[in-house]
């Protein structure tokens, strides 16, 4: 499982040590994480779909001489607790105050990004927006006076191209300028009607915020209708004034359309627009998401990945391994060989024996999966894949939004999981987690591609695929009618069809597979020397025995396979790696029978999901819910194996 | 039409609309406390009629015939549904009170009670009360390409309206279908984006559709 990077952020909120703040803050998808890479030099994900971060990034940025930190916070359409994201987001803003805010505004859908700035504005704190796409909108003949804008919103406004780079010299002057205390800022401030007025009035009167403008404070009480925190004499009389004050409609939704209509008259002031003809993304769009071509298009994009994985991803595996055994293992046999320590020479053997299944195995099918994920990410197309799978994912008691969260989890299940926090409530994120935990991760399908797909065939790594995806639905489906509580429905933004930039994917290719080099090959290279000598010892019998009547009995796999399982909570390809290893031979079918191989392979893919699952589990939802995920996946792993492998007896499959 | 046909295309309705899909005969017959025998050969009698379109195990949706005429029922029982319990301030029996007399009700005394009653929006449950002329739809009986202004929305989850308003889905803006899938979600466009949103989110989005092409009454199913 790759990313762990992920977990060393996966802190609520940014603790403010030396220096100045800036956080950056705008609507989902507008390329914040972009400009923040460009600020700070680091190398945080970002893909064309809402909702690619969704923890808090820090990174530090000199600005004439002076270190400055800046803070990318998930996005947001509005400051409002609706999610956990939002949540995060407008907490770290309200709370922990930096002291400047950056908008970053998309500008090809002003209209809809300054009702998050018009609130932002409301809190009164130094900001700046930065407008970016701003080259796109020629394409569109669509003109933005950036003057006037900002003449009217009384804050600066500087167009910005996050992906190129420019205008972020500019940014950051205007940044230092505002630190330093020499721009003048107006804040426009939204007029309401006057019955809200009246209740925002009232409001502000009897809270007591210090960290926020009285009226900011009172605007998101009513908004969040989040009453129940205060204590109840309060809460009394704000429901009262509330109640008092509202009339045809719930007094929330008067002011956020009061706001909408403000931006959208901003918006008309500072826009010019030509009409041009329709775009080739437009069919794009149209191709892709009506119900029929959608559906083909899905299912050919899907059968494309596939193949490549499995043709690619095998004839790359055949590659590295040649060349590792012709230019490293054969060159280096004489030499251990001739040496006269047994210890020393069963750590080399075994050693080398790790690295090669490492090089083997994981190496070529996640690198190409991260790729293809790339390709999917940046040109706009998951969430267009989420509003065709809407109905299908209501049958588990899901919607389509959790299949952005499922792709991801064909890379690896900790991003995933922590891409759940988009999800509107606890239960569909726990549920979707659960799902997730039996998807098979791009370590996984090294394992089924890499043992089924290579010793027995393409179909059967299919069927590994067909007999999980039944799990997942069956157990969506029970599950969903167990849990109590209803899902919310699918709300989801369509971004814009973009042309993918190689350089980006490659970057992301590497920032996944990172881990997998730094993490998982020292991992197998003292796995594998664990395992020599605890077999040169002859512990390994011992050690193994008293899983006899699960492995052998039960499983009916070599004994030897049970202490591979061990391995595989560390990394899930480590199994198969380990398995290589004790076999003596990266030919699986020399110790293993067919039938053995894909049971050992569907048990690998079920089981407990890895150390790096269990952990971010436990972070999201605490321990019984995480202890209680693992040890319904390691039953449900040894009750399918059995029986699927004594089916496959009585009717004579692979046998 | 006799009383029980009505009762049935009402009920179809409701269900149709509220949850985006065909009405299933269990549901019918629990909704109505008759049994599933007798709503299936309702169904079938319906859909000789022309009312109703009945697959074996799709289950019974209304054609734009049906849709008219649930739309008429429906109409007389929720106004009255208002009228006992805003005016004869019946509580909780003001749905059966009203069941009584909908057959009964002509066309004028209706427009009357409307009147009188000050064109409500919706009836004591909430449910949105549909116009003499097709005033109030909810979002899923719009056809693609048609163009509407959202009126209000309803959910049980407060997190949800919270959620639509920040996108701008809020009274007054304008929002048009692009796309749908059947029994599916919608991809709409909204402040010039599309968004797609599910068919639970939609039918409870109550719009008023654009004059533009609001001659015809098209609802798919």
């Amino acid at each position: 499982m790759k990313c762990h990077q992920k977990l060393k952020k996966q802190s609520h909120s940014f603790q403010k040590k030396s220096g100045q703040y800036i956080a950056l803050v705008g609507n989902p998808n507008t390329g914040k994480s972009c400009l923040f890479n460009h600020l700070t030099g680091m190398g945080a994900i970002i893909s064309n779909y809402p909702g690619t971060t969704v923890d808090i990034l820090e990174g530090k940025t000199h600005i004439e001489g002076k270190l400055v930190n800046i803070v990318d916070l998930p996005g947001i359409y509005a400051l409002s607790s609706a999610s956990e994201d939002e949540k995060v987001t407008k907490d770290n803003i309200t709370k922990q105050r930096p002291e400047l805010i950056i908008n970053v505004v998309d500008a090809n859908l002003l209209e809809r990004n300054l009702y998050l700035t018009l609130q932002l504005l409301e809190l009164k704190m130094p900001m700046l927006v930065a407008l970016n796409f701003y080259e796109e909108l020629e394409d569109k003949g669509i003109t933005v006076n950036s003057q006037k804008l900002q003449s009217l919103l009384g804050v600066p406004i500087v167009p910005i191209d996050a992906q190129r780079g420019a205008g972020i010299n500019e940014l950051l002057n205007t940044s230092i300028k505002i630190l330093n205390g020499k721009i003048k800022l107006n804040f426009y401030n939204v007029k309401y009607d006057d019955h809200i007025e009246k209740a925002v009035k009232a409001i502000s009167k009897i809270i007591k915020e210090d960290k926020i403008p009285g009226r900011a404070a009172a605007l998101n009480i009513i908004e969040d209708r989040d009453i129940k925190s205060e204590k109840k004499s309060k809460s009394v009389s704000l429901r009262k004034i509330i109640r008092d004050c509202s009339k045809e409609h719930d007094l929330s939704t008067e002011i956020s359309r009061e706001r909408h209509g403000q931006a959208a008259l901003i918006a008309a002031k500072v826009t010019q627009k030509k009409i041009i003809k329709k775009s080739v993304k437009e069919y794009l769009d149209r191709f892709t998401t009506e119900p029929f071509t959608g559906t083909i298009s899905m299912i050919i994009i899907l059968a494309v990945i596939f193949s490549a994985l499995f043709y690619l991803g095998g004839y790359l595996s055949g590659l590295l391994g040649t060349l590792f055994e012709r230019g490293i293992i054969g060159p280096l046999t004489p030499f251990i060989e001739s040496i006269p320590n047994n210890l020393i020479k069963t750590s080399m053997t075994w050693g080398l024996e790790g690295i090669n299944a490492g090089i083997q195995i994981a190496l070529p099918y996640i690198a190409v999966f991260y790729i293809l994920l790339g390709l999917l990410e940046d040109t706009g197309y998951l969430p267009r894949m989420a509003y065709i799978l809407d109905r299908l994912m209501h049958k588990i008691h899901l919607h389509g939004k959790a299949i952005v969260p499922m792709m991801l989890g064909f890379g690896c299940t900790v991003p995933a999981i922590l891409s759940t926090r988009v999800l509107p409530n606890k239960r569909e994120r726990i549920l979707t987690a659960i799902l997730l935990c039996l998807i098979p991760c791009s370590a996984r399908t090294a394992v089924i591609l890499g043992a089924v797909g290579k010793f027995i065939g393409v179909q059967y790594a299919l069927l590994i695929y067909g007999i999980v995806l039944l799990l997942i639905l069956l157990v969506g489906y029970i599950l969903g009618r167990v849990l109590p509580g209803e899902s919310t429905g699918l709300i989801l933004e369509m971004p814009e069809y973009r042309l993918p930039y190689l350089r980006n994917i490659l970057m992301k290719t590497w920032l996944r597979l990172k881990d997998f080099i730094y993490i998982a090959f020292p991992l197998v290279i003292a796995g594998s020397i664990i395992l020599g000598i605890l077999n040169l010892y002859g512990l390994l019998t011992i050690l193994t025995k008293p899983f006899d009547p699960i492995i052998g009995k039960w499983l009916m796999l070599p004994t030897v396979a049970g202490i591979t399982l061990v391995y595989g909570i560390l990394r899930k390809e480590l199994a198969l790696e380990m398995l290589m290893v004790l076999g003596g031979s990266n030919v699986l079918l020399d110790f293993m029978s067919p039938l053995q191989i894909f049971i050992f392979t569907l048990v690998v893919t079920l089981y407990f999901p890895c150390v790096g699952t269990f952990a971010v589990l436990k972070h999201e939802f605490g321990w019984k819910n995480s202890l209680l995920i693992a040890f319904f996946t390691i039953i449900l792993a040894v009750i399918i194996g059995g029986l699927i492998a004594r089916l496959f007896l009585l009717v004579g499959v692979l046998v | 039409m006799s009383k029980s046909k009505e009762d049935y295309l009402g009920e179809i309705y409701r269900i149709q609309f509220s949850n985006n899909r065909a009405a299933k005969i269990t549901e019918i017959a629990a909704a109505l406390k008759i049994s599933k025998p007798s709503v299936s050969e309702m169904a079938r009698n319906l859909s000789r009629e022309g009312l109703v379109l009945f697959e074996k195990y799709g289950g019974v949706s209304l054609t734009k015939e049906g849709i008219e005429k649930a739309r008429h029922i429906l109409r007389k029982h929720r106004l009255l549904e208002v009228f006992f319990n805003r005016i004869l301030k019946i509580k909780g029996k003001f749905h059966l009170e009203a069941h009584k007399i909908e057959h009964g009700l002509s066309e004028e005394a209706a427009d009357k009670l409307e009147q009188v009653l000050n064109n409500p929006n919706v009836c004591p449950d909430g449910d949105p009360i549909p116009a003499k002329k097709g005033k109030i739809l909810r979002l899923t009986e719009l056809s693609e390409k048609a163009k509407a202004s959202v009126l209000f929305a309803t959910s049980e989850e407060k997190n949800c309206i919270q959620r639509l308003n920040s996108l701008g889905i809020v009274p007054k803006a304008k929002i048009e279908i692009l796309r749908r899938i059947r029994h599916g979600p919608l991809m709409v466009m909204l402040k010039g984006r599309e968004v797609a949103l599910g068919p639970d989110i939609c039918s409870n989005i109550f719009v008023e559709k654009d004059e533009m092409s609001s001659k015809t009454k098209k609802a798919k199913s």
